[in-house]
């Protein structure tokens, strides 16, 4: 392959083509394929899948785009080489299947789901470079991208945000809605990149929630209709720090957080090159990855299409179940949650240290200050789904998840630093290292999900698909006999078993359909 | 010196085409900007005078399709003056300029589409490339559009000799408006006063004789393939040829190529490295003496350059027949008719 081959036709996919055996029928078209790459557009004819596409972008970024040689997000099909260095036993894996570096997929996944990323980490990582090149693949020309950076600084008032009312029609309007504000362009682009959003004023950083969260702008009583779009924010410190404390519901509203590595000093003649030779990746990205505004509509739709197994959700239900229940905190089941304690203003670590007794290898909440959103567990999904369409598969795996999750959850699941589990020997590097940790949380989920034998004998499988099949013509005998068996169920855990995070979730479950039968029950013995 | 023209559109994106050059470089470090450069002033700055003349508004995206091409085509020696691949040359010199009204359209399309055809017929030997290049010139004028351009370059790749491109091409000649159906394939529309429906019943004989169409079919040897790779040929060693699944094949020990010939040319085409079986033995009505006389379908031959075969192959009306001292295949038809 010649060097123009590698730079412009791009990276072969990750699933390899089979080898190109035998006799082929000739085409005609051929006679137009060779050395020099053909057109975008002739590509586009062509029907270049659009997974195969990002794949391709992928590749490009990682060859070409950004020094990140790291592969954090680990595939195996084989069990993989493990290397240990160090008094503490540091491992190092070899994944046998493809791999992939987070710096660069995560912020390809939120192109797919145009979602909001965070790109953290020290000054002069490239974190506006990366999202730069999401603007660029998105089709907008380098100088569009640029003019549209938003640069989070401490004197940046609403109006620099968000636009400008026109001085004429302000000095003749009647009423508001007469007033006519010139927005700024960047609200109607596909790609919004906020530049160390961390030192924008809270004031204003009110606005750009309105925008984030809701996709519109409003000034002068004028709205203004945002497209749906992929957000790119970048903090040197993700943890609330810089000029202003980043608002809780602008930090609530980012989907996935990235932190950009260090640079492996091993590059550095990488960059000895780009200073001789004056090349900025980002100018030259190749026509065959940009992809158009309905390119990247449909990206997103057949990513949604992605099956989730329902035994995958089962974990993830299983996992998610883990964190929100906190037995101090009520008298009341339902309202056993960290959020009553916040609500209350009750100092948590008070509370908690009345909680005793409990396995803390199992009872993963006590490493949490809270338990997943909603919006978390939306989120997740939405990711995971992306991460197995990148890869080409029609369904999620479990790999899928259990790489994706901590970056989802990286900035949701908020860790209790000061619990007991830290402080065991070799946990320490838990409290700064989130992904491990929340990988950690992941894998011993699984490991007491798979004891406990729930991916065989659910207790609440058979209740829901009775529940599932609907009500209508079950008669006054069967609903009593289904009232029997969740008392009988509840009754059985009830005799003498801790109470853990996941057993609340199907304690009140059970509650719940015992309520729907037994308001089912009066009807129809009213109806009689 | 570049013209105004070019030197303008250059100039506007200045740090983009500096970044795309350096690029290159770093990929390919015996790139010469000197010999870019020329490449920009004699094949590039042409073309973008040719299409200001036509469409001043296509000079700037024309200008960095042809500059990001021709830096990939010299990149790949495919270009400039280390290139093996004179066509490719002759296609940036004269149909780029001549063709500027529809290349001003789709820039990147057209010029990378004829100088990847131009590789193509560049890349087998006894192909007519400069009677493609001539063709497609003398004809373009004929095609509208970009689309139905690039159709009539495909089916002029196959009547200069692309031969395993048939039967792709013959289902693009048959969407060519009539009087381009006769010009593509070289056929005077009076000659013999023959209707476009009798001109596409005899293209589909691989062997008809368009020349004199009224002819007596004949035994003919129409082409040979293959050669000694020492001379620039294919075989390392003496051919034999064999049929499977009504396909023809050569195969020299070391490698095995499919045999694809028709009245336009004869071309091999690399299938592997090993011949598919027989699946049965050869079954022909072809009989060859070791004095090179042929009888084949009731029709007699003498062939001295084939005595001394050792191995003969049939598909359809076409023999392949390998000799004791020769690295060539001799392609034997039955020319005019249909064959029968």
């Amino acid at each position: 392959m010649s060097t123009m081959d590698r730079f412009q036709q791009l990276s072969e996919a990750p699933t390899n083509p089979p080898a190109e055996t035998g006799r082929r029928e000739f085409d005609v078209a051929d006679l137009y394929q060779g050395p020099a790459s053909a057109a975008t557009e002739a590509k586009a004819a062509a029907g270049v899948a659009l997974d195969e596409k990002l794949r391709q972008a992928y590749f490009w970024i990682t060859n070409h785009g950004i020094i990140s040689p790291y592969y954090d997000i680990e595939y195996n099909d084989t069990p993989p080489p493990v290397y240990r260095f160090g008094d503490r036993k540091v491992e190092v894996t070899l994944p046998s299947a493809q791999s992939y570096s987070s710096y660069v997929l995560l912020p390809l996944l939120n192109l797919v789901t145009r979602r909001r990323c965070l790109l953290v980490g020290g000054p002069g990582r490239g974190k506006t470079a990366i999202a730069i090149i999401m603007g660029v693949l998105s089709g907008y020309s380098l100088r569009e991208i640029k003019r549209s950076i938003q640069h989070g600084q401490p004197q940046m008032t609403i109006a620099d945000l968000l636009g400008n009312p026109l001085p004429a029609t302000l000095v003749s309007a009647q009423s508001m809605d007469e007033v006519k504000i010139a927005w700024r362009k960047w609200l109607g682009m596909r790609i919004k990149i906020i530049d160390e959003y961390n030192r924008i004023p809270t004031r204003t950083q009110s606005a750009l929630l309105t925008v984030m969260a809701d996709n519109y702008a409003e000034m002068y009583d004028q709205i203004y209709e945002c497209p749906a779009a992929a957000w790119y924010l970048t903090a040197n410190d993700e943890a609330g720090g810089g000029t202003y404390q980043v608002i809780e519901a602008l930090r609530d509203r980012i989907d996935v957080v990235v932190q950009a590595l260090h640079f492996n000093t091993r590059f550095l003649h990488e960059l000895l090159l780009r200073v001789e030779e004056g090349f900025r990746p980002e100018e030259i990205v190749p026509e065959q990855i940009v992809f158009t505004g309905e390119e990247l509509s449909r990206m997103e739709a057949a990513a949604r299409r992605v099956r989730l197994p329902q035994d995958l959700r089962r974990r993830l239900e299983f996992f998610a179940s883990n964190f929100e229940f906190f037995e101090p905190a009520a008298r009341q089941m339902e309202y056993m949650t960290k959020d009553t304690v916040k609500l209350a203003g009750v100092e948590f670590g008070t509370l908690a240290q009345t909680e005793t007794g409990k396995d803390a290898g199992i009872d993963l909440g006590r490493q949490t200050l809270n338990g997943l959103s909603v919006r978390a567990l939306m989120t997740s999904l939405v990711f995971v789904k992306a991460m197995a369409w990148f890869r080409g598969a029609t369904e999620v795996s479990f790999e899928d998840l259990r790489q994706i999750l901590p970056f989802v959850l990286y900035d949701k699941l908020v860790q209790y630093a000061d619990a007991p589990f830290f402080e065991q020997e070799g946990h320490a590097a838990y409290r700064s290292d989130r992904v491990s940790w929340l990988r950690m949380l992941f894998d011993r989920s699984c490991q007491e999900f798979e004891r406990l034998n729930l991916d065989r004998e659910d207790a609440l499988d058979p209740l829901d698909a009775q529940f599932e099949a609907g009500l209508d013509g079950v008669n006054e005998k069967e609903v009593r006999r289904r009232l029997t068996r969740i008392e009988r169920t509840l009754n059985e855990w009830s005799q003498g078993r801790k109470l853990y995070g996941h057993m609340f979730d199907d304690i009140l479950k059970l509650k719940y359909y015992h309520q729907r039968y037994t308001n089912y029950l009066r009807w129809l013995l009213w109806k009689k | 010196m570049i013209s105004p023209v070019l030197a303008d559109a250059l100039a506007r994106h200045r740090e983009r085409y500096n970044a795309r050059f350096a690029f290159a470089r770093r990929l390919n470090r015996r790139l010469d900007p000197e010999v870019f450069s020329r490449i920009l002033r004699e094949r590039v700055d042409p073309v973008i005078r040719a299409i200001h003349e036509t469409e001043p508004a296509a000079v700037e995206p024309a200008t960095a399709a042809l500059y990001d091409l021709s830096l990939e085509l010299l990149s790949a020696d495919c270009l400039g003056p280390s290139s093996r691949y004179p066509l490719v040359d002759e296609v940036w010199r004269r149909a780029l300029p001549a063709l500027a009204d529809r290349l001003a359209v789709a820039p990147r399309r057209l010029a990378a589409a004829l100088s990847n055809a131009a590789y193509h017929l560049s890349l087998e030997p006894r192909v007519r490339g400069t009677l493609w290049l001539d063709s497609l010139l003398a004809l373009a004028a004929q095609c509208p559009g970009v689309d139905s351009l690039l159709e009539l370059g495909q089916v002029l790749a196959w009547r200069c000799g692309l031969a395993h491109l048939r039967t792709s091409a013959l289902g693009v000649w048959q969407s060519l408006p009539a009087e381009l159906q006769f010009a593509a394939v070289g056929v005077p529309r009076w000659q013999g006063r023959m209707t476009p429906e009798e001109l596409a019943d005899r293209l589909r004989y691989p062997w008809p004789n368009l020349e004199n169409p009224a002819a007596e079919p004949h035994l003919a040897i129409m082409a040979r393939v293959g050669g000694f790779r020492g001379f620039g040929g294919k075989f390392v060693t003496r051919p034999a040829v064999r049929t499977a699944d009504g396909c023809l094949y050569a195969h020299d020990g070391e490698c095995c190529w499919t045999i694809h010939a028709d009245c336009f040319g004869a071309t091999l085409q690399r299938f592997g490295p090993d011949p598919p079986p027989e699946r049965s033995a050869p079954t022909d009505a072809a009989t060859l003496s070791r004095r090179g006389e042929m009888v084949w379908n009731g029709r007699r031959g003498n062939f001295p350059l084939l005595r001394e075969w050792t191995s003969r192959a049939v598909a359809g009306p076409t023999l392949a027949v390998a000799v004791a001292r020769s690295y060539w295949i001799h392609i034997v038809a039955v020319v005019g008719g249909d064959g029968a």
